[in-house]
């Protein structure tokens, strides 16, 4: 599967785009991360993609296809979300709210078949929280929380996942829980967008990285190209320094780290 | 993934076992209901029920008596009365569960615990549906019946909609279900102001009907043949409307997130939600109509049944659907209890109210308690 989104305009008005010309591509296997500061159209440009605002201008397809016109249903059998803050407002069993997942299949009229229970079960198992099942969705930690809903998203059965800030409210272990299981999607075939505020994250995935800097631009490449610290400046308006190490197998990774002085310095790097 | 198992098959138990008494208690209560009155009230003598069974014997087998049927029925003054309960009592059963029927889908579409169709306006209009026909037609509002239907379903629709422009005027883009309970009550004022003034100024006549609607529905007054007919339609239009519901029992549960996880799961949220105010603007303007003010139930009993049965709308359906019509027939069995001279038979709103007040408390108090939501 490829999602291509070309030349595409997005904002909430039509005549005041919040980006233009905003052109990714993700694959089957990859995981695309969208960086930014606060309130530069992340989000806007993530609710593009989904189809959950229009778009002004250029086109976003799927294996070539226009989604302009797909209905809902094949939109979902596309593309899982994952909603960033999650509490519904009643206590919904975890295994109801990954059974879900499988609307999409069974439409307006029918029930969940005997199939659809077991892919809902399977997927509680691949992200281990088979043994949440019967718990109050309401009352299972964060990290629960966000594992059962991306259990919800493969009960879907999508060829991508959509996931809104994945680790925002979540701890350090949670985060890095959250994180392993989303490498470990992207290992299985999945494409992955997700949007992020620490860019250590597209260094852990190995992503590609759409970076949208205070004027509005995009920079779209592999992490080790886009994130560096000239363009964490034009992002997000602090000097950071993008620090290189090796683990015990020696594998090759980066990090970012925040200067101290960067407000201070702004303008003379 | 035993221990998940076990969980489940107990919460499945104790669904059953809170089922099984609700129907218990709706049979106790339907046999009170019939069987209470005749014996403690002079008005409703045993032998009543005899006749009655009788004629209906006569009926099914072609009996002599048969044709000697209205005969029969003219030397029994107490034959229509109990006809008439008997149908009231099916009445009350439907619009008690109609009635938490549509809590349940108005809390389920509007993602909220307090949405409810007396709190967005639906009950004020109504009302206000009620005092146009008591005004154009005084006391020939009881043979009205296709009036009755549309002025108040097009009252109820129409503060509806009202409330859902107002809350939309107060909170712009932020469509938050808060604006929205906000507008329903500043609307539900000034329907007050409305319909204060009307009662103030309209004939003796007139306000004493309005009052009998209000207050008792339309279950009172009505002739055999007419309430007989009105039966059937209501039965058949509220199957109508619940039916759908019934069928898309799984894809509402998908109505209870954010719309736009809704619509990422494959469900239009506008479409759905459009129907079921329709639907459920339906239901409520007959069960008020035919019951009076008990809208009250609408967000009493979703909050209790949801404690008891959990958050699924399937269960939910079912559940309240049974509680709504238990509590309802205990408040009529209630209110038939109770005769006061010079007035009747205590109205069966402020019964409800009286009994759904405390409920409603307890439920919360122990939801506080026990750490989670209903």
């Amino acid at each position: 599967m490829r999602l291509e989104v070309r030349n595409v305009s997005c904002g909430y008005e039509r005549g005041r785009p919040v980006l233009e010309n905003v052109s990714l591509a993700v694959s089957s296997g990859e995981i695309c991360c969208i960086l930014g500061p606060n309130g530069v159209g992340k989000t806007t440009l993530f609710k593009s993609i989904l189809r959950l605002l229009p778009i002004f201008g250029g086109e976003i397809r799927v294996d070539g296809e226009n989604i302009a016109k797909w209905p809902a249903a094949r939109m979902a059998a596309t593309a899982a979300y994952v909603a960033q803050v999650h509490v519904p407002p009643f206590p919904y069993r975890a295994r109801d709210v990954v059974m879900l997942g499988r609307v999409h299949s069974t439409g307006y009229f029918k029930q969940p078949t005997r199939e659809d229970n077991e892919i809902a079960d399977r997927a509680m198992r691949e992200m281990g929280v088979f043994h949440l099942a019967a718990r109050p969705y309401t009352e299972i930690s964060g990290g629960e929380r966000q594992l059962v809903m991306l259990a919800r998203a493969l009960a879907q059965e999508p060829k991508m996942l959509v996931l809104d800030e994945p680790t925002a409210n979540l701890d350090y272990g949670n985060q890095v829980r959250v994180l392993d299981k989303i490498c470990a999607l992207r290992e299985r075939g999945y494409a992955v967008i997700m949007t992020t505020h620490s860019p250590d994250q597209a260094f852990i995935c190995k992503a590609r990285v759409a970076l949208i800097t205070r004027e509005r631009n995009v920079i779209y490449g592999g992490a080790d190209e886009v994130i560096t610290e000239r363009n964490l400046y034009d992002a997000y308006g602090v000097r950071a320094r993008v620090v290189r190490f090796s683990d015990e197998k020696g594998n090759v990774t980066r990090a970012c780290v925040p200067l101290r002085d960067s407000a201070e310095s702004e303008g003379k790097i | 993934m035993r221990t998940g198992r076990r969980a489940a098959a107990g919460g499945r138990v104790t669904v059953a076992l809170a089922g099984a008494l609700l129907i218990a208690g709706l049979c106790f209560a339907l046999c009170v209901r019939t069987g209470a009155p005749e014996l403690i009230s002079p008005r409703y003598p045993i032998h009543n029920l005899g006749l009655w069974a009788k004629l209906g014997f006569a009926r099914v087998f072609k009996l002599p008596l048969y044709t000697q049927r209205q005969t029969l029925i003219a030397s029994s003054a107490y034959y229509f009365e109990t006809v008439a309960r008997a149908r009231n009592l099916a009445v009350t059963v439907l619009c008690g569960g109609g009635i938490a029927l549509c809590g349940v889908i108005f809390q389920t579409i509007f993602k909220n615990p307090a949405a409810s169709p007396t709190m967005l306006g639906v009950s004020n209009g109504i009302e206000l549906g009620m005092l146009i026909l008591v005004l154009k037609y005084s006391a020939d509002v009881f043979s009205k019946t296709t009036e009755r239907y549309l002025l108040c379903f097009g009252m109820a629709l129409a503060m509806l909609a009202l409330v859902m422009f107002l809350g939309k005027l107060v909170g712009g883009n932020r469509r938050s279900v808060t604006d929205m309970l906000l507008s329903g009550s500043i609307l539900s004022q000034i329907s007050g102001v409305v319909m204060m003034y009307f009662r103030f100024n309209m004939a003796q006549e007139d306000l004493q009907t309005l009052q009998t609607l209000t207050l008792y529905g339309f279950t009172v007054n009505t002739t055999y043949s007419f309430a007989g007919v009105s039966l059937v339609i209501l039965v058949m239009l509220l199957f109508l409307c619940v039916m759908p519901f019934i069928l898309m029992r799984f894809s509402f549960d998908a109505m209870s997130f954010a719309d736009e996880e809704t619509a990422l799961l494959g469900i239009n949220p506008g479409v759905v939600r459009a129907l079921a105010l329709f639907a459920v603007t339906f239901i409520m303007t007959a069960a008020i109509l035919y019951c009076g003010s008990v809208g009250i139930l609408s967000l009493v009993i979703p909050h209790a049944c949801r404690a008891v049965f959990g958050a699924r709308f399937k269960t939910m359906l079912a559940g309240s659907a049974l509680l709504g019509a238990l509590l309802l027939v205990i408040c009529r069995v209630i209110s038939s209890l109770i005769y006061i001279d010079g007035i009747g038979f205590l109205p069966i709103g402020p019964i409800v109210g009286l009994v759904s007040a405390p409920l409603l408390v307890a439920v919360l108090v122990k939801r506080r308690s026990a750490g989670y939501e209903t």
